[in-house]
């Protein structure tokens, strides 16, 4: 290849500083291959047009699947390597994002083979994505993917690829097997995924404790986030330890407490668990002292969602607990009742948390035969001008 | 709540498929809330006959239950258009038979699947699409007639075939030089026809859509 790099004096300006750009590993695969090296003269071109040069030119994808390859293509006639076609291919990520070397080194030979060697490690969603794909390619990369065990990863319509924090994995937060959660849903919902049939996209996002390490409360459909029924453990000695160690356990702990439920005396600790929303904050701060109860298991939170189409919305409380263990029964009947409601009463792009919204949450809790909770209610009612009528039979005497 | 093991429902509607007993797929919508789901998933199946036969499936539940296949109207015209990697394969071919089976379900969009040109990937099953609602939306089609005209001479024999059969269910007399044109061509596409699954001549497709248009009928059978 004798032609030179693109001249790309804006992008050239990400790589001062201190920290680490992007740009910079562009530039070196675009060294050795075309398309990433006229991504970089198009990424520039956009810098100084101050407008992507991306569109929509048509679906692609491979047999036998619904979703999983989003079509991109230029829209300028100038850079050759892109014409082709530059398609993001989502794989579905293992739990928990762990890879040996052997698969990342497999991953990357099979792509440099077929397309543009960039990588976002990962998507938004948790996809593995491979950012650059042309048309004529698919189904040969997708062969050899397949082959080496990967699958397509969701898109459009349908259940997108789930993700989970690595839970019992690594962390003694966890309040269940997170990465064995995500490989069931997986594996159980292949068709959901492969085959669009929603309203819209529907994200479960799973995590293994308050923290929510996901975020799923504010980015998934359905959050499943690690919880306990019982009381916070605490070691009584750990706490005098970090008391004797100087830590200031009133002011970053017992003060902080946002529903005010723990007291410290200076030798023990007292929590009014009944009255813990699990905000785990003081467990995040001593935990060698604390940690989550015995009886473990998880919460079910529906409706977050990003900007689109109405708002964004946070996850509401719809099961405030079950025990999340090996097959998930629980979790799946909760999961297929929604779908059954909302796949057949949702409007065409309509994510749950809005059909919620527009049809009340009355009405949806009693559709997916849920009996209603005080842990689905925000705060109580702050007017007090609502009076409920008794129902007054027809033919009755007043 | 699913009873039996995953993709039990599944299996069980895709032996009704290639059985064709569209009853049983019929009796189990009355029952299960999924169905429509899986019969949607089912027309991305890797199997051809399965997959035009939950085509069939969906027109027929379309006359039997409509509102139970309203909503999935506008899914399937998003599916053929939209941005985020969803693939609409058989959108096309299931607009067509909801239009054919329940033609009031497909009042406003009946226009959109006979003038959908935007993705070539798909556009062999919107010219079918527009071969099934020729009989109940007869003047729609017949404003195609046409630009329906120019396809014949599409590269792509899958295209060419399914133009021709299309023309001879619209049955409109302004076709048939263009149908002419295709005598003799030997070109092999497979043709869903009367719910089954044909390799056929291109050249043999237009010679039996000019039959059709000589016969001067427009079929109103709605039972087919």
């Amino acid at each position: 290849m004798s032609d030179e790099m693109h001249k790309t004096p804006l992008l050239d300006e990400l790589e001062k500083g201190e920290w680490p750009s992007f740009v910079t590993q562009m530039k070196e695969m675009g060294k050795t291959n075309p398309m990433a090296k006229d991504l970089c003269g198009q990424l520039e071109k956009s810098y100084e047009d101050k407008i992507t040069h991306w569109k929509h030119g048509g679906l692609v994808g491979i047999q036998g699947y619904g979703a999983g390859v989003i079509g991109r293509y230029t829209n300028l006639g100038q850079f050759p390597a892109l014409q082709g076609g530059f398609h993001t291919v989502r794989l579905h990520q293992p739990a928990g994002w762990f890879y040996t070397t052997e698969a990342l080194r497999g991953v990357c030979d099979i792509w440099d083979k077929h397309g543009s060697g960039l990588l976002n490690m990962h998507g938004s969603t948790g996809d593995f994505v491979l950012l650059g794909a042309p048309t004529d390619n698919l189904e040969d990369l997708f062969t050899d993917y397949l082959n080496a065990g990967w699958d397509l990863g969701g898109s459009s319509s349908d259940l997108r690829t789930p993700s989970c924090c690595n839970g019992m994995a690594r962390c003694e937060n966890a309040c269940f097997d997170t990465m064995a959660l995500f490989h069931d849903l997986s594996m159980s919902y292949q068709d959901e995924i492969h085959r669009p049939a929603f309203p819209y996209k529907f994200k479960i996002k799973i995590s293994g404790c308050p923290n929510d390490c996901v975020a799923s409360i504010g980015r998934s459909d359905l959050a499943i986030i690690g919880n306990w029924k019982d009381d916070i453990q605490v070691d009584q000695a750990e706490m005098k330890a970090y008391a004797d160690a100087g830590k200031d356990i009133a002011g970053e702990v017992i003060d902080l407490c946002p529903t005010q439920c723990m007291a410290w005396d200076g030798s023990e600790l007292k929590i009014n668990n009944k009255m813990c929303n699990r905000c785990i904050h003081c467990i995040n701060v001593l935990p060698k002292a604390l940690s989550p109860g015995k009886q473990s298991g998880a919460t079910l939170l529906v409706g977050g969602k990003a900007p689109i189409l109405e708002g964004a919305q946070l996850a509401s409380v719809m099961v405030p607990f079950v025990e999340a263990k090996a097959p998930f029964t629980e979790i799946k009947e909760f999961i297929e009742k929604l779908w059954d409601v909302w796949g057949e009463n949702g409007n065409n792009r309509e994510r749950i948390g809005e059909f919620i919204l527009r049809v009340g949450l009355g009405d949806f809790v009693e559709a997916i035969e849920l009996e209603p909770d005080p842990n689905m209610v925000l705060h109580p009612r702050e007017n007090p001008y609502i009076f409920y009528e008794e129902y007054i039979e027809e033919g009755d005497e007043e | 709540m699913r009873q039996g093991r995953p993709g039990l429902l599944r299996e069980t509607v895709r032996d009704c498929l290639r059985s064709k007993d569209y009853g049983q797929v019929l009796r189990i919508a009355r029952e299960e809330r999924r169905l429509v789901r899986t019969l949607t998933s089912l027309l991305y199946d890797g199997e051809p006959l399965v997959r035009w036969r939950a085509v069939s499936a969906v027109g027929r539940l379309a006359a039997a239950e409509p509102e139970k296949v309203r909503p999935l109207v506008q899914r399937f015209i998003w599916w053929m258009n939209e941005e985020s990697g969803g693939i609409g394969w058989s959108s096309g071919p299931a607009l067509g038979e909801i239009g054919r089976m329940a033609p009031e379900l497909l009042r406003e969009s009946a226009r959109v699947l006979v003038h959908f040109r935007a993705e070539r990937m798909i556009l062999a099953g919107v010219f079918w699409g527009c071969g099934r609602v020729a009989a109940t939306y007869p003047e729609t089609v017949k404003e195609a007639v046409p630009e329906l005209l120019t396809w014949l001479a599409d590269p792509d024999a899958g295209i060419r075939g399914t133009v021709a059969w299309a023309l001879g269910e619209i049955g409109d007399e302004r076709a048939r030089n263009g149908l002419e044109g295709l005598l003799g061509e030997g070109k092999k596409v497979l043709l869903y026809e009367g719910e089954e699954l044909e390799l056929k001549e291109t050249g043999t497709i237009s010679a039996e859509a000019l039959e059709k248009i000589s016969a001067g009928c427009v079929i109103n059978d709605r039972t087919l």
